[in-house]
């Protein structure tokens, strides 16, 4: 395993053995400690000083079930803090199989330089000038560099947004049947990407070359416990499947704690249109598909694909953040306008979540109204066109925000929340304040606590250590490389055994669930460190002031989590 | 007593013509339990239903409240 290092200031490529500080590191793990120990934490995000990485998880590559995640890190020019952001798709897998711990983008391209970086099957990596693909969006991108390499290839690439270096701009990573659509959504990693002058990433999908599972035996026995245990769960192995992550609309919004009209409302009133049950209806009435294998080596089958009433395809997969932030945000009840609006962010290069929630604050503060479909229709294709309004919008809500002199803006160090409103999950409250990638709920979801009756959402108690004990967690399972739908199995015990057992028959070691835990620690401390010598304080990890002071209906909360208890989140 | 009830994920096949608008009334004992109503509808716990009464997820020792509006879910994680 090695790391490729990019210069492209030079263009200088090398190729390195991992240095000895970053073995037994992968994915979220080892971009944070590495960001940690070699990126100047004041450093301009889109300057040349920054670093951009992308790591497959520990376990990426192998035969293990839904661990084909990859993992993008930088510091973000959205929230200013360290970030990783990850991505399903075919990437991960991929750069796994090729012997790749880490692909490392260093340095700044000359503004008129565009480039893309190709690895061979070999591993042997290039720099090729890609000026031609300027301007270029991704679906139209990813369609000119498989009739070129042919379609045996994994491509990460950015589209018009990440090339006007917006801070919402995604990374785009293509699927099993090559769609751009997975994204490494959060944080503005695309804006880094633009900043360096790389359009595209394109790795040889054939590679073989993992490095030696210490005990194959146990290996597969491992991973065939894992692939049960994930299968049996009903979350896992049938809500998923059958309705997606929309799957989530219907819970969430019978707990009260759907963000909507802008977090005004704690349910949204069109919600049974845009649950997943609805969706899964629609696209088998219009032969489209559900249980869809988006990602490599997964055995959930999350996916779908969206089409119109013709039939045709519009989108895939359309996920419960997008149709929360498009939907329940805007007041948008209509899943073929939302569809749309997913297709238009996948194709632009822009995070969804950011994107929809700037609709939202726009809205709220007048521009448009709520509902308005056509509007937000339009809102996003300024980003593409790069207007004034359009270069607001996708920089982020809180860009939008200020623009309209609007303050209700739910956003924490300059990301937005996901769906889950913090005053009706006091737990994610938490999550939200505190992590150190900003407000981002797949850092330490406190949502499966309630749902089985563990904590009550709506109290104080016992919240700040359900974020803490989570956010422990997803910085593992971000390392790994394990998506976060299957991540729920580790709580239980033939999930956890498998797991762990998995890890030590590749690695040849005898780690036991703490040793995880440590790593986890470890992980977030790094992340911390950096973001404290980037500026950032306890004063930081505070959620905006409407949340402690806006009641949301119907339970009529606000957070109630203290200052103090907030800051205890780290004491580990 | 009376209670209305609204299904969702795979527990909408448990209801034979399941119309996912009305959703499907219930007619129970009035100190029916949790248990009480998921037998009633013959959800069985391999399902792991969760039962939300006004927003609230009720325990498996909870009552149902007479003229309530249930919804019966399957549990989620997050994403």
């Amino acid at each position: 395993m090695r790391f490729i290092r990019i210069n492209m200031s030079s263009q200088e490529i090398s190729v390195e053995p991992v240095p000895s500080e970053y073995l037994w590191l992968g994915g979220r793990g080892l971009i944070s400690l590495y960001i940690h120990d070699h990126v100047p934490p004041t450093c301009d995000p889109l300057g040349p000083e920054n670093t951009l990485l992308f790591a497959p998880g520990l376990l990426g590559g192998t035969q293990l079930a839904n661990t084909s995640r990859i993992a993008v890190g930088a510091k973000s020019p959205l929230t200013g803090t360290i970030k990783e952001s990850n991505a399903g798709g075919t990437f991960g897998d991929a750069a796994g199989r090729l012997g790749i711990t880490a692909i490392i983008i260093e340095g700044r391209s000359r503004k008129d330089q565009s480039w893309l970086l190709k690895v061979d099957v070999s591993g042997e990596a290039r720099l090729v000038p890609a000026n031609e693909y300027k301007g270029m969006r991704t679906y139209a991108l990813v369609k000119a560099l498989f009739k070129l390499y042919g379609s045996h290839n994994a491509i990460m690439c950015i589209g018009p947004a990440g090339e006007q270096m917006l801070h919402a701009a995604s990374i785009q990573s293509t699927d099993t049947k090559g769609r751009p659509c997975r994204a490494a959504g959060r944080g503005g990693l695309g804006a880094v990407m633009g900043s360096k002058g790389l359009k595209a990433i394109v790795l040889d999908s054939g590679g073989r070359a993992t490095d030696a599972i210490a005990d194959p035996e146990a290996f597969e026995k491992a991973a065939k416990d894992f692939t049960q245990a994930v299968r049996s769960n009903p979350f896992s192995g049938e809500v998923m499947p059958k309705f997606g992550t929309a799957g989530l609309v219907a819970p969430v919004n019978s707990m009260g704690g759907f963000p909507s009209y802008n977090a005004t409302k704690g349910v949204f009133k069109g919600w049974e249109k845009i649950s997943g049950e609805h969706m899964a209806e629609l696209i088998a009435k219009r032969g489209g598909k559900t249980g869809h294998q988006g990602c490599s080596k997964c055995v959930i089958q999350c996916s779908n694909e969206f089409v119109d009433a013709g039939g045709k395809y519009v989108t895939s997969s359309l996920e419960y953040e997008t149709i929360w932030s498009m939907g329940g945000m805007t007041g948008i009840d209509d899943l073929d306008t939302i569809a749309r609006l997913d297709f238009l962010c996948d194709d632009l290069g822009i995070d969804t979540m950011s994107t929809g929630v700037g609709v939202a604050v726009a809205m709220d503060a007048g521009y448009k109204s709520f509902g308005d479909g056509q509007a937000a229709v339009d809102m996003v294709e300024e980003i593409a066109k790069g207007t004034e309004l359009g270069r607001v919008l996708g920089n982020g809500p809180e860009a939008v925000g200020k623009y309209f002199n609007h303050s209700r803006v739910p956003v924490v160090k300059g990301q937005s929340i996901s769906g889950y409103d913090p005053r009706a999950m006091q737990g994610n409250a938490v999550t939200y304040a505190t992590s150190p990638m900003g407000a981002d709920h797949t850092a330490g979801n406190v949502v499966a606590e309630y749902v089985t009756g563990k904590l009550d959402p709506l109290k104080t108690e016992g919240q700040v250590a359900a974020s803490r004990h989570h956010q422990i967690i997803m910085a593992v399972v971000d390392s790994i490389g394990l998506c976060v739908l299957a991540s729920h199995v580790l709580s239980t015990q033939e999930g956890g055994q498998a797991f762990i057992k998995a890890i030590n028959a590749k690695l040849g070691t005898t780690l036991e669930m703490t040793s995880l835990t440590e790593l986890g620690i470890r992980i977030l401390k790094a992340e911390r460190a950096f973001n404290r010598k980037a500026g950032f304080t306890n004063k930081d990890d505070r959620l905006p002031r409407f949340f402690y002071e806006e009641p949301l209906p119907p339970h009529n909360t606000v957070v109630k989590i203290s200052d103090e208890d907030m800051d205890k989140t780290f004491e580990f | 007593m009376r209670v209305q009830i609204k299904l969702f994920s795979v527990l909408r096949d448990y209801v034979s013509n399941y119309d996912p608008e009305k959703g499907v009334v219930a007619d129970l004992p009035d100190d029916a339990t949790v248990p009480d109503l998921l037998d009633h509808l013959g959800i069985p716990m391999s399902k792991a239903p969760v039962v939300i009464c006004e927003g609230r997820i009720l325990k498996s020792t909870d009552t149902i409240q007479p003229n309530s509006t249930l919804h019966i879910i399957q549990p989620v994680a997050g994403g």
